[in-house]
């Protein structure tokens, strides 16, 4: 690392650069900053609110579903006739569903976020 | 230090984010500067790098500085800015490049000392300008430069020997 500073070692670069004019950056800025870390903090949060909400009533309704079409399908002996099968269809569908609606969900918030 | 900060932050205390806002805004715009060469850029590129430091504040490991995981970002940011103007404003061409140093000739007569370095590094490659900016004033080790950068040590290097010849060529130019 010594070699380093030593091979680049220049003392006219250092000088030329180190009296350059530098403009630096006011409290202004810091402030209109901070407050825009304070807003997309709090907007975050709403929308993390909403967001787990919304998954919530979405999963147990899926959970519903699913336990609904358990029951009929024990109900009914299984694959004894056409309508049986139909549940197991609802089933199947209703998790890949979930699973497509849950990655578009979490991408669109990660677009809209950050 | 730098430790508690974050895990204040993490635990829910936005203001002491304003610790890291003091200690690295001017170094970040300096970087910044000497990447897009234009002020009112670069400070929108620092706040776009806090921003993303924020958010990512929880994703970093803290196996590297801070120091060295921020101008990371920094760096990245302003490349990407910098390629978004190259495409709203066509790249000055060599010739106008010439033109530009004939015109900070002109102007150097009123202008200070400081002013003309200034105007000197604003006319390097981005990537000349970025390299000088990291090891003659920030002081950082080739090795900082390459994790912040990205590059090789053999990169770095090359680019650090043609930052200096560059520097010597356009500073002989306007004097």
């Amino acid at each position: 690392m010594e070699n380093d500073k030593l091979e680049f070692k220049d003392d006219f670069i250092t000088s030329v650069l180190k009296h350059s004019d530098r403009k630096e950056l006011l409290d202004d800025f810091e402030n209109a900053l901070m407050d825009t870390v304070h807003t997309s903090y709090a907007y975050k949060k709403v929308i993390t609110g909403i967001l787990k909400k919304s998954m919530f009533y979405f999963f147990t309704a899926i959970l519903l579903i699913g336990l609904f079409s358990l029951v009929v399908i024990l109900d009914r002996s299984i694959f004894k006739s056409l309508a049986a099968v139909v549940p197991v269809i609802v089933l199947f569908f209703s998790i890949l569903g979930s699973v497509v609606f849950f990655t578009n969900y979490k991408r669109f918030f990660q677009s809209v976020l950050w | 230090m730098e430790n508690i900060y974050m895990d204040r932050v993490l635990s829910g205390d936005i203001d002491a984010f304003r610790y890291f806002i003091k200690t690295y805004k001017d170094m970040a715009f300096s970087i910044a500067f000497s990447i897009v060469k234009d002020e009112q850029y670069a400070e929108e590129v620092v706040q776009d790098a806090f921003m993303k430091a924020f958010n990512g504040l929880k994703k970093f490991h803290r196996k590297a500085a801070f120091k060295s995981w921020f101008y990371r970002i920094v760096v990245n940011e302003s490349f990407l800015r910098l390629r978004s103007i190259k495409k709203d404003r066509k790249m000055i061409s060599i010739e106008e490049q010439s033109d530009a140093i004939m015109e900070v000739q002109f102007e150097e007569i009123t202008e200070s000392h400081g002013a003309k370095i200034h105007k000197v590094l604003s006319l390097m490659e981005p990537k000349e300008s970025l390299a000088l900016e990291l090891f003659y004033l920030q002081e950082l080790s080739i090795n900082d430069m390459m994790q912040i950068t990205g590059w090789s040590k053999g990169n770095t290097k090359v680019i650090l020997h043609r930052a200096r010849k560059s520097l010597r060529h356009i500073w002989k130019q306007m004097s």
